[in-house]
């Protein structure tokens, strides 16, 4: 079980940005070969832009992951581990409150996006766009994950001096 | 003030007090802003529909990937080795030739990548080793590996350069052409303090080397190097876009690594491309909230509100520059040069357009203004980059590097102040 969902993890945030990635290099590459040689292919920048979406929403679930976010630690780094408890917990909270308020609106707006639909391949935006309600989901995920870490912290007092 | 933006500003505050990752943060303000807002064109789903809309339009974006895709693939697959090889090379037996050496390489090796950190943090190992083993002074060899590596976004391509064309609307071709003499200038007022304390310490000298050494060194480099032409020579030539060249030199340097150096496998393309990955998503994410976040800062005409506070205070070009320059330092000394590009640049642009001011000539020297940031304690992020790297303790490195940092504010004074030294070779290409 345990295994499993570590499976999905990987698939979902390592796996899927880099194959997300390696089609957007190589219908690139595509795309300029057949402009200088060939014929101009339409599709390959429109594919090109789906794949960054894909490659930058799901590659920030990884960078969160990887704890790779760039953050100010200045005030963090001055205080006692309580406080960057403290710390933590509020962000975290903040952040929580904000996700959760935009995860409905937000998935709202990216189901409406259907009705659109790419130029040339006929992407359905929402096709397109389905990694922004991925990235709230799991995002909200690694929130409550972190908040449950560092409350179990705070209640078992096991906070380093 | 309003209410909402009152939210807004105090939301954004705590992000820095608490420690909550800017892109996060970025988004977490502009949420609560929309939620309290209200109103025709203002609900919570503004986040995801000016996020999404813009990354999905900004064709320029792709040449992030894909210069951060470059650099970690030049890292892995010899060719840092090769460009430092020949470093030495070029300047042969000179007092303090190590300390040299990196700046050379360096320069070269920005004319790649165009990014601070990927110089620091793959040139950067090899460079402090050898200059360790040489008998430099530790905290000098990580300073110095820090300051040379400022010169990476600086001299073209430049990866800052890119997000700040996308916010001003100046030529890419044109900026990057126009940090080619300040990311020179750097290197060279760099050498010259080297100089001065290489001889003061009495640096080792560097290996003399002969014709023939010279060229068998250059032969073996050659692929390598030849990575620069097939960037910038792509570029200025009009034949592809920055964004193309940035696909093309990759795919050059992925071929260089894998048939000629014979340094990368099928393990070590997978782990360049997840590091790839791992960047892009810290990038965008900061581009994608930065675009919800910035929409709000120009709906409340932040802009013009600190434009007139500046022009209340001086409506002198000069001295607004300067003035610019020193929030800009403060600024850098404290937060990530992304998040300045993209929060503090768009605020301060339309007072920079009002003013005459040529946004080229601008977007150099406050991209100059923010590597030097990088380098400046106590926060810059090179630091603790060569610090870890070398295992070096950080208040070594900072000792070392606060001349190097007087050197760096010499050339950004003559930047500012000196235009032709950003905009004589684009005006010469007719780029202006």
């Amino acid at each position: 079980m345990k295994k499993g969902f570590k499976f999905l993890l990987d698939v979902i945030e390592v796996y899927t940005p880099m194959a997300a990635f390696i089609v957007l290099f190589t219908v690139f590459m595509l795309g300029i070969f057949f402009r200088y040689f060939l014929a101009p292919l339409t599709w390959t920048l429109e594919l090109s832009l789906v794949c960054f979406i894909w490659t930058a929403l799901l590659g920030g679930l990884y960078a969160k992951r990887t704890d790779s976010h760039v953050k100010f630690t200045l005030i963090y780094d001055m205080v006692s581990p309580k406080k960057q408890l403290w710390m933590r917990l509020f962000g975290n909270g903040l952040l929580l409150t904000a996700f959760g308020m935009a995860f409905y609106p937000s998935l709202n707006y990216v189901l409406f996006m259907g009705f659109k639909k790419s130029n040339v391949l006929k992407i359905p935006m929402d096709v397109a766009f389905a990694p922004y309600v991925v990235f709230m989901a799991f995002m909200i995920g690694r929130l409550i994950h972190d908040l449950y870490k560092d409350l179990n912290l705070l209640f078992r007092e096991r906070i380093p001096k | 003030m309003n209410w909402p933006l009152l939210v807004f500003l105090l939301s954004f505050v705590m992000v820095f007090v608490v420690r909550i990752p800017i892109a996060l943060g970025m988004m977490m303000s502009a949420i609560f802003y929309f939620d309290l807002a209200g109103g025709p064109g203002a609900d919570i789903s503004m986040v995801a529909a000016q996020f999404l809309n813009q990354m999905n339009s900004k064709f320029v974006l792709i040449a992030v990937p894909l210069f951060v895709f470059m650099a970690e693939v030049m890292n892995t697959g010899k060719i840092t080795d090769m460009i430092f090889e020949f470093a030495g090379a070029v300047v042969g037996k000179k007092k303090g030739a190590l300390g040299h050496v990196n700046v050379v390489a360096s320069i070269i090796f920005s004319g790649m990548t165009g990014s601070a950190l990927a110089d620091a943090s793959g040139l950067g190992m090899m460079e402090i080793k050898a200059m360790n083993d040489s008998g430099y002074d530790k905290g000098f060899s990580s300073a110095i590996t820090a300051a040379s590596a400022t010169i990476g976004p600086i001299f073209p391509p430049s990866i800052p350069m890119i997000f700040y064309a996308m916010l001003s609307g100046a030529s890419i071709g044109a900026l990057f052409i126009g940090g080619m003499l300040p990311g020179i200038l750097v290197g060279i007022a760099l050498m010259i303090y080297i100089a001065m304390v290489a001889h003061k310490r009495d640096y080792p000298l560097g290996g003399a080397v002969t014709f023939r050494q010279m060229l068998a060194i250059t032969l073996k480099a050659s692929p390598a190097l030849f990575s620069v032409v097939v960037l910038l020579g792509g570029i200025y030539t009009g034949i592809v876009t920055p964004t193309e060249a940035g696909a093309l030199a990759a795919f050059y340097a992925i071929f260089v690594a894998v048939f000629i150096y014979k340094a990368m496998g099928l393990r070590d393309f997978l782990k360049v491309v997840r590091n790839t990955v791992r960047t892009t998503g810290t990038l965008s994410l900061l581009v994608g909230s930065a675009y919800a976040f910035s929409y709000i800062v120009a709906i409340e005409h932040i802009p013009d509100l600190v434009a007139n506070w500046l022009l209340h205070i001086t409506s002198n070009k000069y001295l607004l520059l300067l003035l610019i320059n020193v929030v800009f330092i403060i600024l850098g000394m404290f937060i990530d040069t992304m998040a300045i590009t993209l929060v503090f640049i768009p605020i301060v642009l339309p007072l920079v357009t009002s003013l005459g001011i040529n946004l080229v000539h601008f977007g150099v020297l406050i991209t100059l203004n923010m590597m030097i940031g990088l380098s400046t304690p106590p926060f810059g992020m090179l630091l603790f980059v060569v610090s870890g790297i070398s295992g070096t303790p950080l208040k070594d490195v900072i000792r070392e590097i606060l001349p190097m940092l007087l050197v760096l504010f010499i050339v950004l004074f003559l930047v500012t102040y000196i235009q032709p030294i950003v905009l004589f070779l684009p005006g010469l290409l007719g780029l202006l």
